[in-house]
């Protein structure tokens, strides 16, 4: 589709999506409350293997949810497609409304339901110049050498996301955005991980990654560097930053959590341990990734500061949570990091080996998991173009190695600098409808990490 | 449906040489979760819509749309031309119609009692009613219990003669109690993430049943809060169905995929040790390992007559005697590798393009009861119910958590150890397997959520295996 399409399918969808609204609230009885929201998309997804397409595809998706409280404070949610050629909003608002009813029908009381009780609005809209479908393929594999053998995905299109209550809260956001998340590979089976996403494809801008990542696969074809398993200094790229960081999304910064014992910030909370001071964490709506509005019709402060100079901050806290503990919501429905923000430090990016010294340079985290959640210890692996420095010099690539590390030494007490440098990374998720959101993050250099494996 | 797929089907211009498949798929899912005395979560989502692959000069196109009319079905087959005609002079493969045979037939779950006659005060009142058989103390501090419901239908016509219908009923039963005692939180679930799924009805909510299991997850739960760490050393291990489910998953079905090892996934799931030329040869594991690939088991999560690209589903042997036989791939990988395969490929939805997944992965059963096994052991540790899992992007340096374990002395199962772990390299792994359990020590399971693929999809696949004995296994505990 062609960048007018995407506006028009965006046009419609927020014309239709506010008809239905004032239908349904419109039936509502007395001590009847409801949210709706509107998730959608229309996107071009193109996958490439060997520098060749694999699959190629569009996507046209939209799905309206009905959260209901009924008047005894029983709750249910219920979401359908939204299909705008359906035609009768009325029969549609009706039908919604007899279903939510009947599947709240009997259902205990809700303690912990907000009621939508305030209202507030906004609008975000951000245009972009996306690739016409019947360019992507050219575009993408038309500036390739013979013999690139890149793999990955390019998905480019509009995304939507739309809420609206009983009480008169209206929110919109439409995005026009596009990633190509890939990866270019040696016949050895090592690789270098790169990307390019934006609003406006500039083919020079994405052959400039591809240039760049082709030169970064040189130092992988040396000789493997195998190291047993032992403490290692390291520096850590920013995607590798980032993928340490999304553990703190796993339980670890949700006020539900900490209430219920059941994260290993516990002991943050509680003075009993801390961060670097050099580490600084906040969520950040003014890097534009993600509404900032939640599924309860929150608008989420433009900066939510987590972490100050090691010290606990506050925790994500959604309305429910807070409700249910006398917390303070921030508007974190999800409880989990959705524009996330490390703060630079003192080293300047340019000099990370040299500051490393001899160590591993890791350019990639992979498939991270709590090994021992309540104590912060977090197993993973090495992925892509992790190196082996000497004195500054990268040496060679090692063999893949597991690590098992607790964030509480990777952010603190190992923690010898950040970069002042910092990379967005952003979010490349496609379970069920692309996600919105990225992380902004430096690089980090610990002066001992643990490998086992 | 049928009849407006098909109509739509012979309103295409489809060229010699072409083929088009249109598959409708509708999927309602209740998730119904309670936490302590409360309600957590009342949801239902009901998605549908339609997938239309075009197959245009040797490469598959595809459009995806919700609008199921006539006229949104012929210009979202259009598009699925176009898709396919754009990338067809850049393709990695020239396909053919031997990828999309014209199966027809259908396909229902066994269900002996519908979830239809259960009322939403019903569901509530189960799930209260286990949340409060788990508390059975003050330092139970969190209990939570849930249901997932899903029918799903799907029906696929293709341009060379396909037609098939597949009807799906699918229960999933979680519960989790955490605790707290002298500054140790654990949680003990029934048999880990959402491992209690099956193809089924109202046969899986027998209140004896989960009473059961929530008496268990409460006792075990207090054990561990009483236990000492999981010592560290190299050992004997003893894995329970609950975790072979996650050994198998993890280190035979994902190594074995050969999108996987045909490099499609290697910039998201990852590749595989695994080589093309391995499969015949290879010696996976011992002698004792043998895993099938079986969408044929009556109530298994992940069972189905055909893929949805119209293969037909049958039982192989994946690894027979410890030697590879054949690999988890669809037709498509089939043809490009040379390689034997399955009938596995599969959409998460409607919005999504097949790809080569799991079904049902199975370990056979052995000769070994319980608890000879357990009697031949000297030193050891059992292990329970998986809690955290980590495997590198070629499926071999791995690291799994558990919820339960008990150290096994001279014969018997003694002291109960908490934070289990246990860390190896698949290659190695199962050439390690000494025993394995008989068809009375047989567990199946199964999980909604197995991540893959460019779009990513999460998909179900089911798990059955005996317990399992390996030697010489890295073992150790929690916090340093």
């Amino acid at each position: 589709m062609n960048k007018s399409e995407n506006l028009h399918y965006a046009d419609q969808l927020h014309d239709l999506f506010a008809q239905v609204g004032k239908k349904f609230f419109g039936l509502l009885k007395n001590g009847e409350h409801a949210r709706l929201s509107l998730s959608a998309e229309q996107t071009q997804f193109t996958r490439v293997s060997r520098g060749k397409v694999r699959q190629s595809g569009n996507v046209t998706d939209a799905v309206l949810k009905v959260q209901f409280i009924s008047s005894v404070h029983s709750v249910c949610e219920i979401a359908v497609p939204f299909v705008p050629e359906s035609g009768d909003l009325n029969s549609l608002a009706g039908e919604l409304l007899a279903r939510v009813r009947a599947q709240a029908e009997g259902v205990p009381q809700d303690p912990y339901v907000n009621l939508p009780l305030q209202k507030s609005s906004s609008e975000t809209v951000f245009k972009g110049q996306i690739l016409p479908a019947g360019e992507v393929v050219s575009s993408l594999l038309g500036g390739l050498q013979s013999g690139d053998d890149l793999v990955g995905l390019y998905a480019g299109g509009t995304t939507i996301s739309g809420l609206a209550d009983s009480a008169g809260t209206n929110h919109w956001f439409s995005s026009d955005t596009f990633f190509i998340d890939y990866s270019l590979w040696l016949e050895n089976g090592r690789a270098v991980k790169s990307g390019y996403a934006g609003r406006e494809w500039v083919q020079k801008d994405y052959l400039e990654t591809v240039k760049k990542a082709r030169g970064d696969l040189q130092i992988l074809n040396r000789p493997v560097k195998v190291l047993r398993p032992a403490e290692y200094r390291v520096f850590l790229a920013p995607s590798a930053t980032s993928e340490l960081l999304n553990m703190f999304s796993w339980g670890a910064l949700s006020e539900g959590s900490l209430q219920r014992n059941d994260s290993p910030l516990c002991a943050v909370r509680k003075g009993e341990k801390q961060f670097s001071k050099k580490f600084s964490l906040r969520e950040n709506y003014g890097l534009g990734m993600s509404p900032r509005f939640t599924a309860e019709g929150e608008l989420s402060p433009e900066a939510v500061p987590l972490i100050e100079n090691g010290r606990f901050v506050q925790a994500l806290c959604s309305a429910r949570t807070a409700k249910e503990y006398g917390a303070l919501s921030n508007g974190s429905s999800s409880e989990s990091l959705r524009t996330p923000e490390i703060a630079g430090g003192e080293l300047q990016a340019a000099d990370a080996l040299k500051s490393l010294g001899t160590g591993l340079y890791l350019s990639d985290l992979h498939y991270l998991n709590w090994s021992d959640m309540i104590h912060g210890r977090v197993t993973g692996m090495t992925r892509y173009g992790c190196v082996w420095v000497e004195d500054g010099q990268p040496v060679g690539p090692i063999q893949d190695m597991r690590f098992d590390e607790t964030i509480f030494r990777a952010f603190g007490s190992e923690l010898v600098a950040l970069t002042r440098e910092t990379e967005i990374i952003p979010e490349t998720s496609t379970y069920v409808r692309r996600a919105f959101g990225g992380a902004r993050v430096p690089g980090m250099l610990l002066e001992r990490f643990n490998f086992t494996l | 449906m049928e009849q407006l797929l098909k109509k739509v089907l012979s309103q295409l211009s489809i060229a010699s040489g072409e083929w088009v498949g249109i598959r409708f798929h509708r999927e309602q899912t209740q998730y119904r979760e309670v936490r302590d005395s409360h309600p957590e979560e009342n949801r239902t989502v009901d998605s549908a819509g339609v997938m239309i692959e075009w197959l245009a000069d040797g490469q598959f196109g595809y459009a995806a749309t919700p609008v199921v009319t006539e006229k949104s079905l012929m210009e979202t087959a259009l598009l699925a031309k176009t898709q396919a005609q754009s990338a067809a002079g850049r393709a990695l493969f020239k396909f053919d119609t031997r990828c999309r045979p014209p199966s027809q037939g259908r396909y229902s779950s066994s269900v002996r009692t519908p979830l239809a006659g259960l009322s939403e005060a019903d569901k509530f009142s189960l799930l209260l009613a286990l949340c409060r058989r788990m508390k059975t103390s003050d330092c139970v501090t969190t209990t939570s219990a849930g249901l997932q419901h899903v029918l799903s239908d799907t029906v696929y016509v293709s341009s060379n003669g396909a037609h098939f219908e597949q009807n799906l009923s699918l229960v999933t039963v979680s519960m989790e109690a955490s605790g707290q005692k002298n500054g140790v939180v654990q949680k003990r679930s029934n048999h880990g993430l959402s491992a209690y799924s099956y193809q089924g009805g109202a046969e899986f909510l027998f209140v004896d049943v989960l009473n059961a299991q929530a008496d268990k997850v409460a006792a075990q739960l207090h054990e561990l809060l009483d236990a000492p760490e999981c010592p560290s050393l190299t050992t004997s291990l003893v894995l329970s169905p609950d975790q072979m489910m996650l050994q198998i998953h993890e280190s035979i079905g994902h190594p074995l995929e050969l999108d996987r090892i045909l490099g499609d996934e290697r910039n998201y799931a990852g590749s595989s040790f695994v080589k093309l030329e391995d499969f015949g040869h290879l010696r996976y594991g011992s002698e004792l390992l043998n895993v099938t690939f079986d969408p044929t088991v009556r109530h298994e999560f992940a069972s189905y007559a055909f893929d949805d690209s119209g293969a037909p589903a049958r039982r192989e042997f994946l690894i027979e005697k410890g030697i590879l036989r054949r690999g988890l791939g669809s037709l498509e990988s089939q043809i490009r590798s040379g390689v034997a395969g399955v009938a596995n490929q599969r959409a998460s939805s409607w919005n999504r393009p097949p790809i080569d997944r799991m079904a049902n992965i199975n370990v056979e059963a052995g000769q070994t009861s319980f608890n000879e096994m357990i009697a031949g052991i000297e030193h050891g540790v059992y292990m329970e119910s998986n809690r955290s899992w980590s495997i590198d992007d070629y499926r071999n340096k791995f690291q799994f958590g558990c919820e339960y374990a008990r150290l096994i002395e001279n014969g018997k199962l003694g002291q109960v150890v908490r934070n289990p772990n246990y860390r190896g390299v698949t290659s190695g792994f199962w050439k390690q397997l000494v025993a394995v359990g008989d068809a009375a020590s047989m567990g199946v399971f199964g999980t909604p959520y197995c991540g893959k693929g460019e779009p990513n999809q999460s998909i179900r696949v089911g798990h059955a295996s005996p317990v399992c004995a390996f030697a010489g296994v890295e073992v150790f505990g929690g916090a340093v």
